[in-house]
């Protein structure tokens, strides 16, 4: 790895390896419920990252992994027509500590906000609604403004509102970006 | 009194369990977090110790790696006589390429480039043709390659003793992917062998065992009459070297 500052340089894949892959398995598996699943996702996860790397910033790599693998497993989950499902572990009390109030009808309505909208904005929900990261945070994670991640955060709450307030069947599967 | 504490987001504490720069090493002072940090590693320790790691890289080199365009059926016999000449042209070449004596001092199929710092209280300089070096200086490697290869760095001194610089640990060799140069995480300290110190970066598409290239380096410098600028050729490897001079015995013979 370089020292820190600026593109990293030429990469020791084995100890990034090393350094990574617990997170991000643990991370793939989290999300999509099945320890196979996640492990076949886990090279595709790296070679995103890789792939991505001589055009990297400051990012951090850590952070570049988790979002790449929550992006990965949300587009797996909609191409098999499957539903992010909140675990009756999750605690719903946390997201009344966030910048939002809190979102009673994420967990009901989740699938059919989540599905109907892009990628990003799917893994901006799930990083600040269901992971509990601070609007900055998600902002840092994703690479955009904190100011982006809002707004793309309302249109999310004002459809699942529109959806809330018209029963019915669900349009189904997003735009993958 | 005192605000609640926001709870820690997963990734927070994979950061805090990685001891990511950033990372909010604050909250460990909470010991539910220093356990939730401390299981998380545990975890990670037995993930990397379930897995073949050198195979995993292996894969992710190929997946990296594009596979090379395959020409339109149509042109495949057009292709015929140059494929001919190429193989006729390597055909001819191997006798140099297995020749002690060869002209070429670096046999590089590929673009590897070596560079050596001069490490000071001011920081670090490129060593030049011109610097001559003594011991106690410290000297820091960088390396970049111009595709996916797995390389062994070791170096050759004065007294043909050898030193494996790369892989750090570990039996086999260490997969590099392309990108601006890379400093190696240590820096070493050059001791009294006089006369020069020599880099070669060893490497190859696939991934090898060290111990037959620190052999075969072994024996080249035991035999060879001046190690410090004969040809290294190691049949089935790429090699890339560099010379760092240094004080005693007339510099690099």
């Amino acid at each position: 790895m370089n020292d820190g500052h600026g593109p990293p340089a030429a990469i020791d894949v084995e100890a990034l390896y090393a350094r990574y892959a617990p997170m991000v398995f643990r991370r793939c598996k989290a999300l999509l419920g099945h320890e196979q699943e996640a492990e076949d996702l886990l090279q595709d996860v790296f070679v995103n990252v890789l792939r991505a790397l001589p055009r990297l910033s400051d990012r951090g790599l850590s952070s570049l992994m988790y979002t790449t693998a929550t992006r990965l497993c949300l587009n797996r989950l909609a191409k098999h027509g499957r539903k992010y499902e909140v675990s009756q572990g999750d605690d719903i009390d946390r997201f009344a500590v966030l910048d939002e109030p809190a979102p009673s009808w994420l967990r009901v309505y989740a699938h059919q906000v989540l599905g109907t909208v892009e990628t990003s904005t799917r893994v901006m929900a799930v990083l600040h609604f269901v992971d509990g990261m601070t609007l900055q945070q998600v902002a840092d994670a994703t690479g955009m403004s904190v100011s982006g991640v809002r707004k793309r955060l309302r249109q999310l709450k004002a459809r699942a509102e529109t959806l809330e307030t018209t029963p019915g069947p669900r349009q189904q599967g997003g735009q993958d970006d | 009194m005192t605000e609640p504490r926001r709870p820690l987001s997963p990734l927070e504490l994979e950061q805090l369990a990685l001891d990511e720069p950033g990372a909010p090493r604050h909250r460990l002072d909470d010991p539910a977090v220093a356990q939730q940090v401390e299981a998380l590693r545990d975890e990670n320790r037995t993930f990397v110790a379930g897995r073949d790691l050198r195979q995993d890289a292996a894969a992710l080199a190929r997946a990296l790696s594009p596979a090379p365009p395959r020409p339109a059926r149509r042109w495949r016999w057009a292709l015929a006589p140059a494929a001919l000449a190429c193989a006729a042209a390597v055909w001819l070449a191997l006798p140099l390429v297995t020749d002690p004596t060869g002209r070429p001092a670096v046999r590089t199929k590929g673009q590897s480039t070596l560079v050596a710092y001069h490490v000071t209280a001011g920081g670090q300089r490129a060593i030049g043709p011109d610097t001559v070096l003594g011991p106690g200086d410290e000297v820091r490697l960088g390396l970049t390659v111009d595709r996916a290869a797995h390389v062994v760095l070791v170096s050759v001194d004065g007294r043909r003793g050898l030193t494996v610089h790369l892989p750090r640990d570990g039996a086999g060799s260490v997969l590099y992917l392309p990108g601006p140069v890379e400093r190696l995480h240590e820096a070493f300290v050059l001791d009294d062998a006089p006369g020069f110190e020599r880099f070669f970066l060893v490497r190859r598409p696939e991934p090898f065992l060290v111990a037959p290239v620190i052999a075969q380096v072994s024996a080249w410098a035991e035999r060879t009459p001046a190690p410090a600028r004969d040809p290294l050729l190691l049949d089935g490897y790429d090699v890339t070297d560099l010379v760092v001079a240094k004080t005693g015995a007339g510099g690099p013979r």
